[in-house]
């Protein structure tokens, strides 16, 4: 389990966040939708965490421990809060431009 | 350097040197098939080379570069200029590497993205043969990243766009951590469908949109998100501007400001160092591709002599976005390497020769110890002498001959030279748009291997002005009733103890009377002795300091770096040079080159007890100048030979010795002349004159500023043979 409460109720992501944390995020945050939530001990998050902080319209607070989550992750998840320069939104299933290369569906890797 | 290193070192530059020659064989269309198959051989070696030496950037280089040599062989390809230019920048790149490696004795480190560059060549070629043009990039996810991101976007790199799986995370796959494996990530945006809500997410559906900017190469993309199931797309970024700092700017600045600067000396030095600086910048940025463009102008300038294009394109990175994509692109480059031979391949006849000498001396030796026993046991000397005598004329002959063999062994053919030529000769006549035809002789004929390495600048300075000024644009040709290809060709003979090297055009010839006129205006000479002098006395002052008679300044030559080069290059290794000129028919210069440079005729002279030597065609002449006649000028001294003042330096004082307290009523002087310049040397004694095998400095005195090398005396000590033009400097 590398989502905890903290002292004050936030929710801390801690170690290496993987898929199943986010089934659990998505609980806690539901409970307290006004809740804190604080990525000083990330070291590493998975797709699914960040798609959840993003549904949540959360900004992490803290530098996480991965430079690539800090550096390039952090940022996103601020431009997609501020409305303005967010990228705009795809309606779901929009179709995809013709000329783009398709990746082969192999056998999955595990990273 | 471990002898792995050395030996592929040796092998790849052959290898290199071969397939350039087969790539331009292939391009005029000479015997496809063969051709063909030796430069596939050859790029196939030059891989297997890399893995030996474990040089993984350079394989992946290569073997990027033979599938499409494979392609062609099996003749689902043809062979385009593209395709041509491509290979030979490969070998280019190649080559630095190589160069890199000889310093440092193992393969470079930051070769990857260099790799990259060339990987990305090959492998987009490849994909773009699909639809036969470079995708365009309307994409809608791009317009709008373009739209948000506009000035943060890099010079150089890749945008790229992926859609992952729905199902992607039951595959155990993370998108994101995919998209960490990108190299030198510029940006990343994320989107959620619109209307996604945190009541009604599948947190294990993915529904996240990625776009990421990277200055890596599209292949570096690939190779991030291969198998990743999903939909990438993937937009390189070409020329946009280039974002540097303010303090790297007002670097750059400075580099045009060297560049721009007006005189000759140092030039191409300059040249070398803003490149160097601005190519450090770019590279220190992550430019990557723009320190490319700009290392392969600065090969080009340095050969052109000329910084012209070199200046636009720091400019126009300076500028902005429209000044790069206006910068010219050179895909190929022009080389010049001083060529350092660590290590020679000799001909083991030549070999085998030394080992029959070492028998037949041994035999010799073997002689004198017989002798010394029949003294020993008392025979008369005088019985003996006769005996002696021979022994003696013998080692003499074996002596004489060792000499030769060892001398042979630093020989070299020209064709070092030579094969470097059809290349430029392409570069330089497709640059300036006209044809040549160039045709080399004689490359098998031999010199010293110190001349051979030597010949080369001179040698590309006259091909160059043959190219730029001897010959006419086609439609000039046409008109005198020439083929409209120009011929160039570069020959080489032996006659006697000389070599002779030749660079013959069928051009315009020079122009006399023109060269008469400039000679007057610019007071190279009285007017009186002008007129006396022969029209092809005329023509060798095209050799004179400073002489250029171009009235039109092309990006090629003159800019004032005139044949006086050629003649001061060629005067250092000892040899001449000479024009022949017929008008309207062509020119030929010449260049009587020693056949080795081993043997040095010196002149001894004693100062402060010691003997040195000078190099006999520095020493003008020797003089007795009576000491009152010496005068001083400002902390130096001066006398008067012959109605000239001539500079003094004491030999012993220059040298740092003590010097001598022989209180002479004359002081004897040794004139010597180096660069055009008389100078005095005073010694105490003046010696003889012989011939020696000079040795260079080596080691830790390989630098010292003053002595060219030195020789043994018969006595066992050593002369220090002196550098006259260092010593004044």
């Amino acid at each position: 389990m590398t989502i905890k409460l903290g002292d004050i109720g936030e929710v801390l992501l801690i170690g290496d966040c993987s898929v199943e944390d986010a089934d659990v995020l998505i609980q806690r945050l539901l409970e307290d939708p006004s809740v804190a939530v604080d990525w000083t001990k990330c070291t590493n998050a998975h797709t699914a965490i960040i798609q959840v902080l993003m549904a949540a319209g959360r900004l992490p607070e803290g530098v996480p421990k991965n430079s690539f989550l800090e550096a390039m992750v952090g940022p996103a998840l601020r431009r997609d809060q501020e409305v303005n320069s967010a990228f705009p939104k795809q309606p779901r299933g929009a179709k995809e431009p013709n000329d783009t290369i398709a990746i082969t569906k192999g056998p999955a890797r595990q990273e | 350097m471990n002898e792995f290193v050395e030996q592929f070192l040796l092998e790849a530059r052959e290898l290199i040197e071969q397939a350039t020659n087969d790539l331009l064989a292939l391009e005029k269309g000479e015997g496809r098939k063969e051709t063909i198959d030796a430069l596939f051989r050859a790029f196939h070696t030059l891989k297997g080379a890399a893995g030996i030496v474990e040089f993984a950037a350079m394989g992946r280089a290569l073997h990027a570069a033979e599938e499409t040599l494979s392609e062609v062989r099996n003749e689902t390809r043809e062979v385009s200029p593209t395709l041509v230019d491509d290979c030979l920048g490969c070998l280019d790149q190649i080559s630095r590497w190589l160069d890199e490696m000889e310093t440092t004795g193992e393969p470079p480190t930051n070769a990857d993205a260099a790799a990259d560059v060339i990987v990305k060549k090959f492998v987009v070629k490849a994909h773009d043969a699909d639809d036969g043009r470079p995708r365009t990039s309307t994409k809608a996810w791009f317009e709008t990243l373009r739209n948000i991101h506009g000035g943060k976007l890099p010079a150089a790199g890749v945008a790229l766009h992926f859609r992952p799986e729905a199902d992607t995370f039951f595959r155990g796959e993370d998108p994101l951590a995919r998209l960490a494996g990108v190299p030198e990530l510029v940006l990343v945006d994320l989107a959620l469908p619109d209307g996604t809500v945190l009541d009604d997410i599948d947190p294990f559906s993915c529904v996240l949109e990625i776009v990421a900017v990277s200055r890596a190469s599209k292949d570096s993309v690939w190779a991030a998100f291969e198998g990743a199931p999903g939909v990438l797309d993937i937009v390189e970024l070409h020329a946009g501007a280039v974002e540097l700092r303010q303090d790297l700017q007002s670097l750059l600045q400075a580099q045009i400001l060297l560049l721009n600067e007006n005189g000759t000396e140092g030039r191409l030095g300059r040249m070398a160092a803003a490149g160097r600086v601005t190519i450090n910048v770019l590279q220190h940025e992550g430019l990557l591709d723009a320190a490319a463009r700009i290392a392969a102008l600065l090969e080009t300038c340095l050969v052109k002599g000329d910084a012209a294009t070199l200046i636009a394109a720091i400019q126009s990175m300076l500028d902005g976005p429209a000044g790069v994509e206006s910068a010219p692109h050179l895909d190929t480059t022009v080389r010049v390497r001083a060529p350092t031979n660590l290590v020679m391949r000799v001909d083991s006849s030549r070999i085998d020769a030394l080992v029959n000498l070492t028998g037949e001396l041994t035999v010799t030796k073997n002689a004198f110890g017989h002798i010394a026993a029949l003294i020993q046991n008392g025979v008369d000397p005088k019985e003996i002498l006769a005996d002696l005598r021979e022994q003696q004329t013998r080692l003499d002959r074996l002596v004489g001959e060792l000499q030769r063999s060892v001398l042979k062994i630093r020989v070299l053919p020209l064709r070092q030279v030579f094969q470097r030529f059809p290349r430029l000769v392409r570069e330089i006549s497709t640059s300036i748009g006209k044809s040549v035809t160039f045709v080399t002789e004689g490359e098998s004929t031999e010199a010293d291997a110190t001349i051979v390495e030597s010949l080369f600048e001179p040698l590309l300075h006259i091909v160059r002005n043959a190219i730029d000024h001897g010959s006419e644009d086609p439609a000039t040709r046409k008109a005198a009733g020439k083929p409209s290809s120009a011929s160039i060709v570069l020959r080489a003979r032996r006659q006697l103890e000389n070599v002779i090297v030749e660079v013959e055009d069928d051009g315009r010839g020079i122009d006399v009377r023109r060269i008469r006129e400039v000679a007057a205006d610019r007071d190279l000479l009285p007017k009186a002795s002008l007129s006396e002098m022969s029209d092809n006395e005329i023509v060798q002052l095209i050799f004179a300091p400073g002489f250029s008679t171009s009235t039109e300044v092309t990006g090629l030559s003159g800019r004032g770096v005139g044949l006086d080069s050629v003649k001061a290059a060629v005067e250092r290794i000892g040899g001449t040079v000479s024009v022949d000129s017929h008008p309207g028919q062509g020119s030929r210069i010449r260049l009587t080159l020693p056949f080795t440079v081993m043997v040095t005729k010196v002149m001894t002279a004693e100062a402060a007890g010691q003997v040195f030597g000078f190099a006999l065609d520095t020493v003008v002449e020797t003089a007795s100048v009576p000491r009152k006649d010496l005068a001083a000028i400002g902390r130096g001294r001066a006398f008067v030979l012959r109605d000239r003042t001539i500079p003094l330096i004491n030999l012993a004082e220059s040298l740092g010795l003590s010097g001598s307290q022989e209180a002479t009523e004359e002081a004897r002087i040794v004139v010597t002349s180096s660069a055009g310049y008389l100078g005095g040397i005073e010694v105490d004694r003046l010696g003889e004159r012989m011939d020696v095998m000079l040795k260079p400095m080596d080691g830790l005195l390989k630098n010292m500023r003053g002595v060219a090398g030195t020789t043994l005396l018969g006595d066992g000590r050593v002369l220090i043979v002196l550098d006259v033009q260092e010593l004044f400097e």
